[in-house]
């Protein structure tokens, strides 16, 4: 619509709206205009809206009312001037100068003064058919059907006044095979009350399993702890939500990885509207068939242990740093704190004294945080100390503080309590070696990945920081399981035992370590005291049940299993275990049910997949067995001992060549294992290569000195290539470990009756 | 055909009876409001006489809009006071003064929240709570109120000429748009009320009303026309 006013309809409208502007104080804070014509919507206004406010303020989006037409516009001009003057709106919280930003979204001086001016103007129209095509926005999926769709088990209802809520759906994923995930998008259902979100990945489906009466209800809470499971596996990504965040399309070759087992959660935060509303959230995913080529990883500076404010301080300051030993790319930033924080600031100092400003948040507020990606990543080199500095006001003065009058406040996961976070998302420049790539010379897994190198500095950080911080003692023991410090890790476990006696997920890596010493005993303690603890400890029981199965207690196995099975009637795992134990206790029928029960919840359960195959390969049914032993390395089984079974299903069913390989696969995972030298020499041999089969008979022996058997066998070989003398002393050899080997005695014999 | 059979100037006398009916709609409101007896409309889309009625010691005018999310926020807050306060003879209305709200705006709006007070374990639902629609420009000017939501005290016996004896904010949550209090410190408009109650005179307002402006309306289209062209009511179906 035209503007048609009169003169005498002008000046009344110009009347009112500069007593409104008065009302609400916005006016005498007003840039200066730029100069030239008045704006009008049509010319100017549009183009600032459409371009900054309209992702939210649509028919149907986050915002609480639209600004899409010129009559929008006009209705919350006053509202749009004084927000924007104030610059609540749009939300952006850093200062320009100190980070280049992404998505920026900012107001420039002269978009500010422009809308100053056409407010001051009279909201003018202007030309309607020279004004941009309005933005389109979908309400829907915006890059199409997504391939999976996650649905909250259960809507929430959110009450219609009072504090804000804090909650956490739980969304289990099903996937029946690894998956990698490309793109991800969050349909909160109500995006008015949903003030923001961010997914976390809960690999063991832990929360689910820890509420398994009522998980469908979701977990009230504003941060929670879970474990990462049992490979190595740190947060790569930023997965949050605001009110306009598009679909996160993840960068090419970081794709998320999705296991079978692998829950989301959909940490919410939730503001009433003054009605009760309901909240259905919906998570879309988006498939790849491409694996990730690169590994970022999220790391944290904090200090809570230092947060201990006094009521009424009115700048209290927390600090970190750390030295970063690794050289990275500096991807994204994501600054954290409730209600008490004021200023943030973050920064970088090279080995060279360089200093880089990364962040600079005057003004903190919670309901306006975000994530920040740089629109370059920023090199970091090794040795660089990244710095952040944060300030909180815990005085009346703080219209944010959630107690009045003030009171103490220390580090915690309330709203009430305080948080100093500051997380880094970062790609080490050194890319991953998988296992299957790693060149010999290397040591340990922190070799072949730098966020492992990543992970123990900032864990043994955290601890010098503050000595009494449990998780970073505990991932600090992890580390060293997986690097095969089980001594080192037992110990911590044992002394964060006792420090919580009532800690089953302690108490259940302690077993973990202790099995992996080789004290399996011990490791049954453990997990059966997690179990007192906590009866559905899930990880307590599967490890339990898998010692027992590894050490013929087939029955207490079984029972396990089952018992697992009850809690948790989807679990692939538990019915492969189930499986493998009635195997064991030769009951070939009901195993082969598990087994088909456990790939038929999920086709690439790799323990399903071993114990079926070897079930199979102990009943001749070699067929069968290749091919399960096939899938599992599709799966990515890549273990000797998967290849060493593989080699033998090929090499019975008359597949030398496959044999041949599946031998080398074996030796590549692990050149260290004398079986795989062994098995490939009686391979050769078998084809009459007898030079090789002798030298890998050789090297077998090399790895495994004291092996009767090895020298007898390396003592044919010797035979059979002429070699008497050789052959002799292998056969000696065997019989000085074992003088009662009767195959080494029986070929000394008729060695010696052949000489002449 | 009435027109040509009866008239030979039939245009003419067609055009005067458009115009009367057009002009009729429009002239029926100024007279009726002239008359002192209605000061907006009601839910239904009848117009409302007074704000007070014998039992009424005091008339607290919360004016609210269906689309300005900090108005909305208060509903709760509002039925809360209501509960408090109505024993003791307040009458509570709420008022939606801007163009865009009318009676099927409001209707809407308080469908959608007067389930959230039942839900909520409230006593009273918006269904207790009067409600005046597009009121009389008049009346927005003696309450006082620039923004929604704001509330406006008028003491009993209430006439239509009456300035508000007080008005302001209902408690200090908002400092600002987009500052918020997690709870208030100060009930500003509770302490007004129970003042008046007690037969004092409230303390004067303090702190700004943080939310929307009120809308104005354009010159010529008055939306109390525009609702009583909608044929809802009686005084016009008389």
């Amino acid at each position: 619509m035209k503007s048609t006013a009169t003169t005498a309809q002008r000046l009344l409208l110009l009347l009112l709206l500069s007593m409104l502007l008065s009302m609400i104080g916005g006016i005498s804070a007003m840039a200066q205009p730029v100069g030239g014509a008045a704006p009008t919507w049509s010319s100017t206004v549009a183009p600032i809206l459409y371009r900054n406010c309209t992702g939210c303020h649509h028919p149907g989006g986050a915002g609480p009312f639209s600004l899409m037409t010129y009559a929008d516009a006009r209705r919350w001009a006053p509202q749009v001037l004084t927000v924007t003057q104030s610059r609540y709106m749009p939300p952006w919280l850093p200062e320009p100068g100190h980070g280049d930003f992404a998505d920026n979204r900012r107001l420039s001086p002269v978009d500010l003064a422009n809308i100053a001016r056409w407010v001051h103007a009279g909201m003018l129209e202007g030309d309607a058919a020279r004004a941009p095509q309005p933005p389109h926005y979908t309400p829907d999926w915006e890059l199409g059907p997504p391939d999976l769709v996650l649905t909250a088990a259960r809507p929430l209802r959110v009450p219609a006044d009072g504090q804000d809520v804090f909650h956490n759906f739980i969304l289990p994923t099903n996937v029946t095979g690894t998956r990698y995930i490309r793109a991800i998008q969050i349909l909160p259902g109500n995006p008015r009350v949903v003030h923001h979100a961010n997914i976390l990945i809960d690999r063991t489906a832990e929360l689910r399993h820890q509420h398994a009466a009522d998980w469908q209800a979701g977990i009230p809470g504003m941060e929670i702890t879970i474990g990462s499971g049992d490979r190595f596996d740190p947060d790569s990504q930023f997965l949050f939500w605001k009110p306009d965040s598009p679909a996160t399309v993840l960068p090419p070759g970081m794709a998320l990885r999705l296991d079978p087992g692998t829950d989301l959660v959909l940490n919410t935060h939730l503001k009433p509207t003054g009605s009760v509303e309901t909240v259905e959230p919906r998570i879309g995913i988006y498939f790849t068939d491409k694996p990730p080529t690169r590994a970022p990883m999220l790391l944290q500076l904090e200090h809570d242990s230092a947060l201990d404010i006094p009521a009424g301080d009115k700048h209290f300051e927390v600090d970190d740093q750390f030295r970063l030993p690794v050289a990275v790319n500096l991807l994204g930033i994501y600054p954290h704190a409730h209600y008490l924080g004021k200023q943030m600031e973050a920064w970088a100092v090279q080995p060279s004294g360089v200093r880089m400003s990364l962040l600079l948040i005057r003004d903190w507020d919670i309901d306006r945080q975000s994530v920040y990606a740089y629109r370059r990543p920023l090199l970091l080199p090794a040795g660089t100390v990244v710095h952040m500095r944060y300030a909180y006001d815990n005085s009346t003065a703080n219209p944010r503080n959630p107690t009045s009058p003030p009171v103490r406040v220390r580090a915690g996961n309330r709203s009430v309590d305080e948080m100093g976070h500051l997380w880094l998302q970062v790609l080490p420049v050194q890319p991953v070696v998988h296992a299957a790539h790693r060149r010999e010379g290397t040591r340990g897994p922190d070799d072949a990945d730098p966020r492992m190198v990543l992970e123990r500095a900032w864990m043994q950080h955290r601890l010098e920081r503050n000595p009494g911080d449990r998780i970073a003692a505990y991932n600090l023991a992890s580390l060293d399981v997986m690097a095969g410090k089980a001594r080192a890790a037992i110990d911590v476990f044992d002394r964060l035992a006792e420090q919580s006696p009532n800690d089953a997920r302690t108490l259940t890596s302690l077993g973990a370590a202790q099995e992996q010493s080789g004290d399996w005993q011990s490791a049954l303690a453990s997990y059966q005291r997690a179990l007192q603890l906590e009866p559905t400890e899930t990880d307590a029981r599967y490890d339990q049940a898998s010692v027992e199965l590894r050490h013929d207690q087939a029955e207490a196995a079984a029972a396990d299993y089952r018992t697992l099975i009850e809690q948790h009637s989807d679990d692939a795992a538990a019915h492969g275990g189930l499986g493998a134990s009635l195997a064991q206790l030769n009951q070939p029928d009901a195993a082969r049910a598990e087994f088909e029960k456990a790939l038929a919840l999920e086709p690439a359960q790799l323990a399903a997949l071993a114990g079926y195959a070897l079930m199979e390969l102990a009943a001749g049914n070699l067929e069968h067995a290749r091919t399960l032993l096939t899938s599992a390395v599709a799966a990515g089984a890549h273990d000797t001992t998967t290849w060493q079974q593989l080699a033998f299903a090929d090499a019975q069913t008359g597949r030398a060549a496959e044999a041949e390989q599946a031998l080398h696969s074996a030796i590549d995972a692990d050149p260290d294992d004398p079986a795989s030298h062994a098995l490939l020499g009686q391979l050769l041999a078998a084809r009459g290569e007898l030079t090789p089969a002798i030298a890998e008979q050789r090297s077998a022996l090399k790895l495994n000195e004291k092996d009767a058997d090895g020298w007898s066998n390396l003592g044919a070989l010797e035979a059979r290539a002429g070699h008497a003398a050789a052959a002799r002393q292998a056969f000696e050899h065997a019989l000085q470990l074992d003088p009662h080997h009767a195959a080494a005695r029986a070929n000394l014999a008729r060695l010696g009756a052949a000489l002449p | 055909m009435l027109q040509t059979t009866t008239y030979d100037d039939g245009p003419t006398r067609r055009r005067f009876l458009l115009l009367l009916t057009s002009s009729g709609m429009c002239a029926a409101l100024p007279r009726v409001l002239a008359q002192g007896l209605a000061l907006g409309l009601d839910r239904d889309g009848h117009p409302v006489m007074s704000l007070a009625d014998g039992n009424t010691r005091v008339v607290v005018t919360l004016f609210v809009a269906t689309d300005c999310p900090i108005s909305n926020r208060y509903i709760p807050e509002t039925l809360r006071l209501a509960r408090q306060f109505r024993p003791r003879g307040a009458r509570f209305w709420l008022v939606y003064p801007n163009p865009g709200d009318d009676v099927a705006a409001v209707r809407a709006h308080q469908a959608r929240f007067a389930p959230a007070a039942a839900q909520d374990n409230d006593a009273v639902d918006t269904a207790a709570l009067d409600t005046l629609i597009a009121p009389e420009p008049r009346f927005i000017q003696r309450a006082g109120v620039h923004v929604t939501p704001e509330a406006a005290l008028f003491r009993a016996p209430f006439s239509s000429e009456q300035t508000a004896l007080w008005h302001g904010r209902i408690d200090d949550r908002y400092l600002s748009i987009g500052t918020q209090r997690s709870a208030p410190t100060r009930h500003d408009l509770a302490n007004a009320i129970a003042a008046t109650l007690d037969g004092r005179d409230p303390a004067p307002a303090t702190g700004r009303p943080v939310g929307c402006a009120i809308v104005p309306r354009t010159v010529g289209a008055s939306a109390s026309t525009t609702q009583f062209a909608k044929g809802s009511s009686p005084a016009l179906r008389a």
